[in-house]
């Protein structure tokens, strides 16, 4: 769906949220705009409200969706699984591809939620793991595993000059070099929550939530620039690996352009299923960027070798 | 494996195929990627595929050159890039 069509007319979930939120979220839901994307959110567990609403108040909201790309409920879990603990679900199209969880867990469970029914039914991208940003128009897409340090470094360059498209999941056209913005909140771990609390003081970072699988974890309001931009889509120009090394200084190191082909399409979330136009889509990405390794120890050393880069040639 | 069925793309004499048959993608050096392209368009034997790399690369076609030549084609076999056949001839009937 376009969510820029004309004849809807969004506000932002921020304007709503005076008019007693709570009951929207439990009795109507809130159609929500991410990106190219309308996920309809219901929810009854009162603190992922809040925390939704602290972490999506500029984003678009429709006031009725005729459509929505996806049927989103946060819902507790009551009978004997929930007597010892609060314990949430969130269903998708009713379904819950995840167990229940700590309700305090909600939030960052209805994130893995989006990113799996975008994963599942979003087949007009090639969707790469990844984080993707842009600046002066170009984009650089960061692929890496989980403690790669990826996230961190996304969440400290779009608070110093680029504008976040996504922290997970990079939406590559079919048809031509072009990534579509998503701008949703930045997933942080452990030791990056405050890292770039002390880093970008600026930063809007929600509740924190321990022992999830991935540790402890916070999401990081993306900027507001980058949620008014999310039609704006970006030419990758650079595939660049992050990996954090402690003491390590900010280096780019060139890499083989084959390799990362087969790479990133290792890594991709549906490579496969788009056959020879996956393989045309991500080679014309290759194409057109220049592909790099890249080691960082300090976050503001790395912010500087990634201006220099945008402002070259 | 028919030529239509592989697509290529190269970058600095590296290149990656799409074999369009299995789905799956691979990275082949130069040598390795002209011995690929060259048997989708014309089949050959071992020998044949031999006599034409010394002939490309100016190199004798010696031991090495023709245990290179098998360790690719086996590849080649093992990721269902190439088929194998027995050639049929005039046996008795």
């Amino acid at each position: 769906m376009d969510a820029t069509s004309p004849g809807v007319g969004p506000g932002t979930l921020d304007a709503l949220a005076a008019e007693g939120i709570h009951r929207r979220f439990r009795e109507t839901g809130v159609a929500l705009v991410t990106g190219p994307f309308v996920s309809e959110v219901r929810a009854t567990v009162p603190r992922f409200v809040d925390d939704f609403c602290l972490l999506y108040a500029d984003y678009p909201v429709h006031e009725k969706a005729d459509f929505a790309d996806f049927h989103v409920s946060v819902e507790p879990i009551r009978g004997p699984r929930g007597w010892f603990r609060s314990l949430a679900v969130v269903r998708l199209d009713d379904r819950s591809p995840f167990p229940p969880l700590s309700a305090d867990q909600a939030l960052p469970m209805f994130e893995w939620g989006l990113n799996w029914a975008i994963v599942n039914t979003a087949y007009q991208y090639l969707i790469i793991h990844a984080a993707a940003i842009e600046r002066n128009g170009r984009a650089a897409i960061l692929p890496a595993p989980p403690g790669s340090g990826k996230s961190t470094l996304c969440a400290g360059l779009v608070h110093r000059g680029w504008r976040l498209l996504s922290d997970e999941q990079a939406l590559v056209s079919l048809d031509e070099p072009a990534i579509t913005a998503l701008a949703r909140p930045v997933s942080l771990k452990n030791e990056s929550i405050d890292v770039i609390r002390t880093f970008a003081e600026e930063a809007v970072i929600g509740c924190e939530v321990s022992e999830t699988n991935k540790g402890t974890v916070a999401l990081m309001k993306a900027p507001r620039d980058s949620v008014l931009r999310k039609s704006e889509p970006a030419r990758p120009a650079w595939v660049i690996f992050p990996r954090y090394a402690a003491g390590s200084a900010a280096q780019l190191t060139p890499r083989s352009k084959a390799d990362t082909f087969l790479h990133i399409g290792n890594n991709a979330f549906n490579y496969s299923i788009h056959g020879t136009r996956g393989f045309d889509a991500l080679a014309r990405v290759i194409d057109g960027c220049d592909c790099y390794d890249f080691a960082y120890g300090d976050l503001d050393e790395a912010v500087e070798v990634f201006a220099a880069l945008a402002d070259a040639s | 494996m028919p030529e239509a069925a592989l697509k290529w793309r190269s970058w600095n004499d590296e290149f990656v195929v799409y074999n369009d048959l299995t789905g799956d993608t691979h990275r082949l050096d130069a040598v390795a990627a002209r011995v690929l392209q060259e048997l989708s368009r014309h089949p050959a034997t071992l020998d044949e595929v031999v006599s034409r790399l010394s002939a490309d690369l100016g190199v004798e076609p010696d031991d090495e050159l023709r245990t290179w030549a098998a360790t690719a084609l086996n590849l080649f076999r093992r990721l269902d890039l190439v088929e194998s056949f027995v050639a049929r001839g005039n046996g008795p009937s």
